[in-house]
């Protein structure tokens, strides 16, 4: 098997993750892949490739909303905000995540 | 939503733009990041677009996470559809069935019925055109005003009287022949009628003119505006007739018009000629005409009755030897054209109603059983997540493909059945061509909304309920029919069944009863013998022909010839043939009898025959002789009467030796020599008459109807009949020659239509009630199916389930029998005028229907029950609480 790389996200925890960077509060696009970077000290590099299309995504889904805004250095974002309804997924995922974190830990230090 | 997404491109443009000015922000914000981490500028962009990929690739894939995916929900959500609608093949085929045929059935009939009586009728004037009638107060008599009712003085002074209308028209027919120089003389239907009938009916010319009043006046020449389709087929429609002349029967006209296409009033006829009333007009007898008028505007029925009667109580007063005993009435045209099609005509309407009331009861019945199977299924799918509006749109998806498919399925057999029930239409009872009807789309769409909406309705419904219902409820119920909730659907649904099967017998008692009626009337003897008889219409024109001896002679050396004809049994001629709807009536008194008093005189029918008529025509002579050769000019005027007459002037006693005087040109004294047989000249449906007839050469027609009686199939016989009627004059023209069986079958169009029409309604009705009951009893089936299971394991046999199941569907449709026979007793009334020797309470129909629809409604209980009997135990048991 290959080593994964750096930037390669187990499926469906893109969603959670930027959920959770918009938890901290509204962001544009760019904002959130430095969050995340961020956040995992640089383990987590969200490739645009994704990020957009999650972006869009959840919008439809109406688990954030976006609107036009001006950034630090006075460029017109797009800035997304998390939705009540995001909010409350982000919470639900973020349960199922432990538990799985955990099961998986428990499995992995069988026999340690 | 999805749809406003999926073609909103105003959107998606902004989308788009949206998009990339994301993008650039992105790009840039990475470039100074590179920037500020010390590269030089050329390296930090070249960094930024590597790090940011394939920026096609990327904003293909967000595009496609929002346009593709309704698209992609959308055909999941049909093909699941489609998937579940099959694994119901029993719910689908019924659902599927119940709206194709209501959309397209009831579409087709309802298009039918408006094409033929629910049209305007085609005049700009239609709703303030009346017919003016007169009838008789002392003999309660026909209300509709039979052709030819109306006095000529009347008219004429009437319109002169009358303040009610802005024109009133008269107007009579004849058939006479036409000769245009140099051409053959045809046949052709005249309508004698003065210049108002055309302002009446706000009727203009194609080509040339119509009548004025100028053409009206006495002394006037006589001008002739030719139909539309006569000028079509007689002159190949030659724009060069009008100022030319023709010879009607011997006397000159000029045409001077082409009326517009289509320009018809009742009976459609060939061209119309001027009436010219003479002063003497004024002081004559005799009722030959038709006649309509225009109401002024703001003047109502009421008032023109009103005066009507005024009028006519002014003249019985002031000609008393024409007009007592008579009065007045207008009609408005439209009941005068529908005549006894009204009734008919609201009667269908009623069994639309019904019909489109038992397809809803059915699809809904049918969509809830559908949902309440599927309880579980959506229980199981609201717990693992699904939203209620997902639900909903699955469950709309599957009302959708179901009624878009059944639409479809239903146009078809409206533009199908619309062409099939046209050609059953008989002609003569449309005021309209028919060619041009086509499906009534407005109906269509009416139909397929209620249908629709009913399927939408229905199959939406319970998706709403499932979101909001107890899963746990549900899931722990395993789909069994055990839940308040599904044991009231389950209430409801049967209560449709009921009300459904109460219809249906309803709408078929009324279909039993047509039938029966038209049963009765094809049973009806016409007093005629119509099989192996050939009929053709002969006119001799007047100025070849002046006199009555040469009429006479001409006739008798035809019908010789023609009773030489190989396979010619009998030969006759008749001034009026029966079911053509002409007569000529005239008032006679007995001699040597009281007179009766003015009004009241007996009136009868003036019938001029040949002697070999009755043969021919298979009419008996019960009393006395029919006539001969011998009864020619100059020998004592007789006469044979009908049965009818002979019974109501000499009851009890021998009608044969009496005299009748009558005024006809002269006052005539004829002795009664012979009674016939009665016959039902105007239809199975309408009574017999007093009939007179007379001998040709004593009382000449020069326009008759042969009659020949044949061997074997009359219809073969027309053209030796033409080569004969050649021989003796090459000229004569030769019209409407028709099998008698044609005319018979032609004066019961009507009722053989309004039959078909309310057989297809019961037919309808009945296969609906049953698919309903099938329905509910094979959901019912289903929802037991582990019951059954434990029954038959523990030993109940598979005769005791089946009882079972008949029993249910027994119970609901006996409850609906009952309720529907108390309705259909109470309705039945209603069809009192539209039938024709049977009750409307006939005992006969109403057990008929009751057992035929109780044996569909156990059938239809049955097959289920006997699919429950199929339940293997083991395996109904096995899923029990089984979450799949």
């Amino acid at each position: 098997m290959a080593e994964p790389k750096r930037d390669e996200l187990l499926q469906g925890t893109l969603d959670m993750l930027v959920l959770k960077a918009l938890h901290l509060g509204p962001m544009h696009g760019w904002g959130i892949t430095q969050r995340i970077d961020q956040g995992s000290r640089n383990t987590l590099q969200v490739g645009q490739g994704s990020l957009y299309p999650a972006l869009y995504r959840l919008e439809l889904q109406k688990l954030i909303a976006s609107e036009w805004g001006t950034s630090d250095n006075n460029r017109r974002a797009r800035y997304y905000a998390l939705t009540p309804a995001g909010r409350a997924r982000l919470a639900k995922e973020r349960q199922a995540w432990r538990r799985m974190s955990r099961a998986v830990d428990l499995v992995l230090a069988m026999g340690e | 939503m999805s749809w406003r997404r999926l073609f909103g491109f105003r959107r998606r443009a902004a989308l788009e733009s949206r998009l990339r000015e994301e993008m650039d922000f992105h790009l840039r914000e990475a470039t100074e990041q590179n920037l500020r981490a010390g590269m030089a500028p050329e390296e930090a962009r070249r960094q930024a677009l590597i790090a940011f990929g394939g920026r096609d690739q990327w904003s293909e894939a967000t595009r496609d996470e929002i346009r593709s995916r309704p698209l992609e929900e959308l055909l999941r959500d049909v093909r699941y559809a489609f998937r579940s609608l099959r694994r119901a093949p029993g719910l689908t085929a019924a659902a599927v069935t119940t709206l194709t045929l209501t959309i397209g059935a009831t579409t087709a009939i309802f298009s039918v019925v408006n094409a033929v009586l629910l049209r305007r009728l085609p005049y700009p004037d239609a709703e303030r055109i009346v017919a003016v009638c007169e009838k008789s107060t002392v003999r309660p008599g026909n209300t509709l005003c039979p052709i030819g009712g109306f006095s000529g003085s009347n008219f004429v002074i009437w319109r002169e009287e009358a303040r009610s209308f802005d024109a009133m028209g008269a107007f009579y027919e004849r058939r006479v022949a036409i000769t245009a120089s140099g051409r053959e003389p045809v046949s052709a239907q005249i309508r004698f009628a003065n210049a108002s009938v055309f302002s009446v009916l706000g009727a203009r010319a194609a080509l040339g003119r119509l009548h004025t009043e100028a053409d009206d006046q006495p002394g006037a020449p006589p001008m002739l505006v030719l139909g539309h389709e006569f000028w079509q087929r007689q002159w190949g429609a030659d724009s060069s007739v009008i100022g030319r002349q023709v010879r009607l029967n011997g006397v000159d006209a000029t045409i001077v018009g082409v009326s517009q296409p289509g320009f018809a009033l009742y009976e459609p006829v060939d061209a119309w000629l001027t009436i010219r009333f003479s002063a003497e007009q004024r002081n004559r007898g005799g009722r030959f005409l038709r006649v309509v008028a225009l109401l002024k505007p703001g003047v109502t029925l009421e008032q023109a009755n009103r005066e009507m009667s005024l009028l006519a109580a002014r003249r019985a007063q002031d000609a008393p030897q024409f007009n007592t005993g008579m009065t007045a009435f207008v009609l408005p045209l439209r009941e005068k054209v529908l005549g006894s099609s009204g009734p008919v005509l609201w009667t269908l309407f009623g069994a639309v109603g019904f019909l489109l009331l038992i397809a809803c009861a059915n699809v809904a019945n049918l969509m809830l059983a559908r949902a309440a199977a599927r309880e579980r299924e959506l229980a199981v799918r609201v717990s693992l997540g699904a939203s209620r509006a997902r639900l909903v749109r699955q469950l709309l998806t599957e009302s959708v493909v179901l009624s878009l498919g059944s639409a479809v399925l239903g146009l078809a057999l409206a533009v199908q059945g619309t062409r099939a029930l046209i050609a059953l239409v008989p002609e003569g009872i449309s005021t309209h061509s028919l060619a041009g009807v086509a499906v009534n789309w407005r109906l269509l769409g009416f139909t397929a909304l209620v249908a629709l909406g009913t399927g939408l309705l229905f199959g939406v419904v319970p998706a709403l309920h499932a979101g909001r219902g107890d899963v746990q409820e549900a899931l722990k119920e395993g789909g069994r029919a055990g839940s308040s909730a599904s044991r009231k659907s389950a209430r409801f649904r049967s209560a449709l069944v009921v009300a459904e099967v109460s219809l249906a017998l309803v709408l078929l008692t009324g279909a039993g009863l047509m039938v029966r009626s038209f049963a009765a009337l094809q049973a009806v003897r016409l007093g005629f013998e119509p099989a192996a008889a050939l009929t053709a219409r002969l006119t001799l024109p007047g100025r070849k022909y002046p006199n009555d001896s040469v009429i006479a002679g001409t006739f008798r050396q035809l019908e010789a010839q023609l009773a030489a004809l190989p396979g010619v049994q009998a030969v006759g001629a008749i001034s009026y043939l029966p079911l053509t709807g002409e007569r000529s009536v005239n008032g006679f008194t007995v001699e040597g009898k009281p007179a009766p008093k003015p009004g009241d005189e007996p009136g009868g029918d003036m019938r001029s025959v040949t002697p070999g008529y009755f043969q021919a025509m298979g009419i008996p002579i019960r009393e006395g002789r029919g006539f001969t050769a011998d009864d020619g000019i100059g020998r004592p005027a007789v006469a044979v009467v009908s049965e009818t007459l002979a019974r109501t002037l000499f009851p009890g006693e021998r009608a044969v030796g009496h005299f009748l005087l009558y005024e006809w040109a002269t006052p005539e004294r004829v002795e009664i020599v012979g009674v016939a047989g009665d016959v039902h000249h105007d239809g199975p449906a309408k009574e017999t008459y007093m009939e007179l007839y007379r001998p040709h050469p004593q009382f000449a027609y020069s326009s008759m109807t042969l009659v020949i009686r044949v061997a074997g199939d009359p219809g073969s016989y027309g053209n030796l009949l033409r080569g004969a009627v050649r021989s003796v004059d090459g000229d004569l023209p030769l019209a409407a020659v028709q099998p008698m069986t044609a005319l018979v079958t032609r004066s019961i169009g009507p009722a053989r239509l309004s039959t078909a029409l309310f057989g297809l309604f019961g037919a309808l009705a009945l296969v609906l009630a049953a698919v309903g009951i099938y329905g509910v009893m094979s959901y019912t089936v289903q929802q037991r199916r582990q019951e059954f299971g434990i029954r038959l394991a523990l030993g109940a046999s598979p005769r005791a389930i089946v009882a079972m199941v008949t029993r249910r569907g027994a119970v609901l449709s006996g409850a609906g029998i009952a309720i529907g026979t108390v309705a259909a007793l109470a309705g039945a009334g209603l069809m009192r005028n539209l039938l024709f020797g049977v009750p409307p309470h006939d005992v006969a129909t109403f057990v008929a229907t009751v057992l035929i629809l109780a044996a569909v409604g156990v059938l239809a209980a049955y097959l289920p029950g006997r699919r429950a009997t199929r339940v293997d135990p083991v395996s109904a048991l096995r899923e029990e609480g089984a979450v799949r």
